[in-house]
């Protein structure tokens, strides 16, 4: 569905994106973590044709996203951190009415459906709404655009929690089945139980794209008393460490994708040789933080 | 049915989005463009106890159409290359051809539209209901004194220039606009008086000047009257530059920012 290969971006001098390459696929939930100012928000740019890549290939259903086709736009929803590109004096009810009959599997009834579900005033302008119910707002309008590859960039921003814990539930429920989404954040924990699989982005490159099922077979997510040796990562937690370490028939533990961030962060080059497609020739480990 | 063919349902979706968008700034503007007349009328009987005249009404038809004509990218698409406002426009499904022509037809015929019915429909609403104390239609008047192939050739110019200037200019659209028309202008001024200064240093001027008429107040640029003469035919080319090659240029180049925006 979205296939990139040695991608790079910079704006100006400054190189934002370098050598990325990945693939996509439909009927998944990515998760795209990455440090403050790594190019998450360049990335899903790019692949929703806003920015041309300076150099590589990027191509979505095989086409080139900057063409801006109707074919590839009818099939693609980008929805922005912030919501000035909703106009303050519309009510999201008013934005789906004009914008709506564009997409050809626009669902209204859904729109309407998850507008109830997040107690989202549809008729209300955006300036007598608060941050957090405009974003539910543009949320259940790009949720019922039914689009193919759903782009959100940090859709949990401004969210309170019981609206954090209502967002993934509504993407669970009403995100369909063919649909690739596209989730970036950093903040890991409003999107545990949700995103799968997980890619971390680094501006020089994808340090990981694996789903958590792989990642539990290759890393081990565990309390321990005492620091191990070969941990990768651990932190203080009540009760011990909650240490990160490769799984050496250790058995499945549940990923912590905080946990998992922290030790890639701190660990790039050996997490990526590890999570590589020919990652069984891996060598050695080597434990020190880059 | 390929979805990448140029639609006309889908540019008459994207002229029926720019109404409904725009609905508020419409009817706010069709009610001052309808006040306008009965104001202009108000004015002039009671300062002189008689309806404004012809002439006056037909010139202010044509302004209102001209202002509007010229600057009706402003009203409808300021938003359409800014960096985050700018993105559901960009991001519509329909190709970036479908939407520059919604534009055009927007900005040529809309407002231009309005501007006949709410202020000509005003002032012939007056004229009928009061002929003591004002006669003749200003449109009417437009119509036979003021559409010429020259003012309609150089309002498409200057439109077609802001159309380009509101797509090249992120912010401050219309200081930045102004700005560069003045320099533009300028520029062209210098580049006239020089040319024609040369010239006449030459002696061209002495060989023709008894065949050349320059027009200048009419139709704004050069109308020049003789075909065989070398400055002449410059002369022509000239304009014929300025009316109908620029435009296009200024079209193409506006499709292409479209097409090419980042954002």
């Amino acid at each position: 569905m979205v296939k990139m290969q040695l991608l790079s971006f910079r704006y100006g001098k400054k190189e934002v994106l370098n050598d990325i390459s990945m693939r996509l696929e439909p009927g998944k939930i990515y998760g795209l973590l990455g440090e403050n100012g790594v190019g998450k928000t360049t990335l899903l740019k790019v692949i929703a044709g806003l920015q041309k890549p300076w150099n590589g290939s990027c191509s979505v259903f095989g086409e080139d996203p900057f063409n801006r086709a109707p074919s590839f736009l009818s099939r693609v929803y980008y929805l922005p951190e912030e919501l000035e590109y909703i106009q303050n004096d519309y009510s999201i009810r008013f934005f789906a009415k004009v914008n709506g009959p564009f997409y050809p599997n626009f669902d209204n009834e859904k729109f309407e459906a998850i507008l109830k579900e997040f107690a989202v005033e549809g008729d209300k302008k955006l300036t007598s709404l608060s941050h957090g119910q405009a974003k539910k707002g543009a949320i259940a309008f790009a949720l019922a655009t039914n689009a193919d590859l759903l782009l959100m960039d940090e859709p949990s921003n401004g969210l309170d929690i019981p609206s954090k814990t209502l967002f993934r539930r509504i993407i669970v429920e009403y995100v369909s089945d063919n649909t690739c989404t596209l989730i970036s954040t950093h903040q890991v924990r409003d999107l545990e139980n949700l995103i799968d699989p997980i890619i971390i982005l680094d501006n020089k490159a994808v340090l990981m794209n694996a789903s958590l099922e792989e990642i539990s077979e290759k890393l081990y997510f565990g309390l321990h008393a005492s620091i191990p040796a070969n941990a990768f990562y651990s932190e203080p937690v009540p009760g011990g460490y909650l240490c990160v370490m490769e799984n050496d028939d250790l058995g499945e533990s549940k990923v912590n994708l905080e946990a998992l961030f922290n030790a890639t962060m701190q660990h790039k080059k050996r997490m990526q040789e590890l999570f590589a497609p020919n990652a069984a020739e891996v060598s050695t480990p080597s434990l020190r933080p880059e | 049915m390929n979805s990448n063919r140029f639609q006309f349902k889908r540019v008459g979706m994207l002229i029926g989005r720019a109404f409904q968008q725009k609905d508020k700034t419409m009817r706010n503007t069709a009610l001052v463009l309808a006040a306008l007349p009965i104001c202009h009328f108000l004015i002039a009987i009671l300062a002189s106890g008689k309806g404004p005249s012809l002439d006056n009404r037909g010139n202010m038809l044509t302004f209102w159409i001209g202002a509007f004509f010229i600057l009706s990218p402003f009203i409808f698409y300021n938003l359409y290359n800014h960096p985050k406002k700018g993105l559901p426009e960009v991001m519509l499904p329909a190709s970036v051809l479908e939407k520059f022509v919604a534009m055009q037809v927007t900005c040529i015929i809309v407002f231009p539209l309005m501007v006949f019915l709410f202020l000509g429909g005003g002032d012939a609403l007056l004229t009928t209901l009061f002929p003591s104390y004002q006669s003749g239609y200003a449109i009417a008047y437009f119509f036979n004194n003021k559409v010429t192939e020259e003012t309609f050739l150089i309002l498409f110019l200057t439109m077609q220039a802001v159309f380009f200037c509101n797509l090249l200019f992120v912010r401050r659209k219309l200081l930045l606009t102004i700005v560069s028309f003045v320099i533009v202008n300028s520029l062209l001024s210098i580049f006239l008086v020089t040319t024609t200064s040369v010239t006449e240093s030459l002696g061209y001027f002495d060989a023709i000047s008894d065949d050349v008429h320059v027009d200048v107040i009419e139709g704004g640029l050069f109308e020049i009257f003789k075909e065989e003469n070398p400055l002449v035919v410059s002369g022509f080319l000239f304009k014929l530059f300025m009316v109908v090659v620029l435009p296009i240029i200024f079209m193409i180049s506006s499709y292409k920012l479209m097409k090419t925006k980042r954002y």
